[in-house]
């Protein structure tokens, strides 16, 4: 009779301990996501880094390690709380601020957000690169991580404590953010560069543009890798569980950036261009942005289509920028910008089941308009005032010398260094 | 006062005091180094006349002469000596850079540096890059008769001599021709440039190296 009792006992348990190891297993899932997440930090700065002159290397290197450093607390003390606190009124949260305490789940939850902000804050940081003060520029960092990121993110992510997001409660798809985190980013990165202006002779008088080429291409390609890895944690961790949806989205995510490289080639095929190595990994990394949107919810095919035409839009993108006089070191607004527009309607285009839905593009297309019209004047804002405060460009000697020596008394390359454009000897007096 | 007027007093009190021969020197010495310097440097300026003159001298009353000098009327003073003085730094060559203490050697570095840089550009964008650096000396922030100074050497290539300025104002005209090459050539061939000119400068074996200049 005990054993009977025994057994109904367990039996009785039996879906309490499933649910207990069924959260463990998420947990474990999405850390692992958050740690892929934050590795694309690494890709991001030897992208950027490999794509700069040799005298900026470290410099680039440092603003990528610390806004993702000061982003994650800023995030932490306000962002999260804006973010994904109590949405009643659908426009940001106002709870959760600087969370101390809570459930274990939570602490999960703010991990994977917080690498999320972080890659959004960063994403600027490319496109200004080689010309940038440093304290400015994390200044930056901390207002996108802090304010400009969490309140877009909060209309469309938004009410994970109570209340929705007014773009959530529209019908907006955006899985893993081509919009609110890429598109976010991008708006970012090209209000920064309207107010910082091209680097010195990057435009010919008459606006020609000059070719200022990286000074690594390995370093170039070998981030584009740890970017495409570490875009399977930011998708498919995206779903918060281990589930069996996994499978699609880490396929469309690597079907839409191969997509997005061989659009690029074919797009520079279509022009005078020469099929370059930066431009043909910016159009996977267009393939990998494109795809974030809808990468849950759209069937394979599709998510070819989706980063075959992101590498179109990048190529052509990167040609508007030039023909504008626009100086993005990198590509980030081609990239993540424009991708991530395209990418964004493209959910709504290729919903599973209900392909080319006219309202659900039309809901898309409001979710593109709102991010741009919030991020992109309040990014302007922000970086006029800095300008006009504790200044945003470094002076033109700064410039000849290279940021590296300027703003942080470092070479990335002290043995190997070929242009003579600073005192060497001054290094010497760090000390 | 302008400086022909301080240039004028000062030569009409040490031609007074010192050997024919050590006049010009001692005056480039001044403009090289205390021209555009407060009038209470003045005596700190004796002080190196009485250092380095052949002759013995008393310092306390030069600096009563002279400054009797500079406060009486422009009519008793000599005619502006500048002429000469161009002609003793033709001369002189380096002696005249050594004398002029730091900022003069600066310009024999700088000069160096924008020969090998002016060298290298055909005619047509040699000329579109002295308009263009001429238009941008306010960056200088020296005053207008300095920056006329520089505007002249920069479009008729002479008169480099006659420009004083302080080590970091030399650093700033230097970058101020480096955003010109930027415009005109682009920065990587403007990096390249400027790279070459300091690697030939540096084998001058100037007293001043053209890195510090950078």
């Amino acid at each position: 009779m005990k054993r009977y009792l025994l057994l109904f006992g367990l039996l009785g348990f039996a879906p309490l301990v499933q649910a207990a190891s069924d959260e463990a297993i998420n947990t474990g899932w999405v850390v692992i996501a958050s740690a892929l997440v934050f590795f694309m930090q690494a890709g991001f700065a030897l992208l950027e880094s490999g794509m700069s002159r040799a005298k900026n290397a470290v410099n680039v290197m440092m603003k990528n390690f610390m806004d993702g450093a000061v982003g994650s607390l800023v995030f932490w003390l306000v962002g999260f709380g804006l973010m994904f606190g109590a949405n009643l009124n659908g426009w940001f949260g106002t709870s959760h601020f600087a969370p101390h305490a809570g459930e274990p789940w939570d602490f999960t939850f703010l991990l994977f957000q917080m690498m999320f902000a972080a890659t959004a804050a960063t994403i600027a940081s490319g496109a200004m690169a080689e010309r940038t003060r440093y304290g400015a520029y994390l200044v930056g960092a901390l207002v996108i991580c802090g304010f400009i990121y969490p309140v877009f993110g909060s209309w469309a992510w938004g009410g994970a404590y109570g209340g929705q997001g007014w773009l959530a409660k529209l019908g907006f798809i955006d899985f893993a953010g081509s919009t609110v985190v890429h598109s976010v980013g991008a708006w970012c990165a090209l209000a920064g560069i309207l107010v910082l202006g091209p680097r010195l002779g990057r435009f010919a008088a008459d606006g020609t543009p000059r070719l200022i080429p990286g000074h690594n291409l390995s370093l170039v390609t070998l981030g584009a890798f740890i970017l495409w890895v570490g875009w399977f944690g930011f998708n498919a961790g995206s779903t918060l569980k281990m589930d069996s949806s996994l499978g699609l989205i880490a396929l469309n995510t690597h079907l839409s950036a191969a997509a997005g490289a061989l659009g690029a080639v074919l797009a520079l095929r279509s022009t005078s261009s020469p099929i370059l190595l930066t431009t043909t990994v910016n159009g996977g990394l267009g393939g990998l942005v494109g795809i974030t949107a809808g990468c849950a919810s759209m069937a394979p095919g599709f998510a070819i289509i989706t980063g075959l035409v992101s590498g179109f839009v990048v190529v052509y993108g990167m040609a508007l920028m030039e023909a504008l006089r626009l100086d993005d070191v990198v590509g980030a607004v081609p990239v993540h910008g424009l991708a991530g527009i395209w990418g964004t309607l493209a959910a709504g285009l290729f919903f599973n089941g209900d392909l080319f839905d006219a309202h659900r593009v039309l809901v898309q297309f409001v979710g593109v308009a709102a991010a741009f019209l919030w991020v992109f004047p309040v990014a302007l804002l922000m970086y006029f005032v800095l300008s006009r405060s504790i200044g945003l460009r470094v002076p033109a000697q700064h410039e000849q010398r290279g940021l590296d020596f300027s703003e942080h008394a470092e070479s990335g390359y002290p043995e190997f260094g070929q242009t003579l454009t600073y005192d060497v000897s001054e290094l010497g007096r760090r000390a | 006062m302008s400086l022909v007027t301080r240039r004028r007093a000062i030569y009409t009190g040490l031609v007074r005091h010192l050997p024919e021969t050590e006049v010009m020197p001692t005056l480039s010495f001044w403009e090289a180094n205390y021209a555009e310097k407060p009038s209470f440097a003045l005596n700190e300026f004796l002080g190196e006349v009485v250092k380095r003159c052949s002759h013995k001298l008393e310092r306390a009353s030069l600096y009563r002469e002279l400054i009797a000098i500079m406060n009486g009327p422009a009519t008793a003073l000599l005619p502006d000596p500048l002429l000469q003085l161009e002609a003793w730094r033709c001369g002189a060559g380096v002696d005249a850079d050594e004398v002029g203490g730091p900022g003069a050697q600066a310009r024999q570095t700088f000069a160096a540096l924008s020969e090998v840089l002016f060298a290298a550009l055909p005619d047509t964008q040699l000329n579109a890059l002295r308009r263009q650096l001429g238009s941008s000396l306010g960056e200088l922030g020296v005053n207008t008769e300095l920056r006329l100074r520089v505007r002249a050497w920069l479009e008729q290539g002479k008169g480099l001599a006659r420009i004083q300025l302080e080590l970091a104002q030399w650093r700033s005209l230097l970058n101020i021709i480096y955003e010109g090459l930027c415009e005109q050539l682009g920065p990587v061939a403007a990096d390249q440039l400027l790279s070459r000119a300091v690697r030939e400068v540096d084998n001058l074996q100037l007293r001043l190296p053209p890195q510090k200049l950078l």
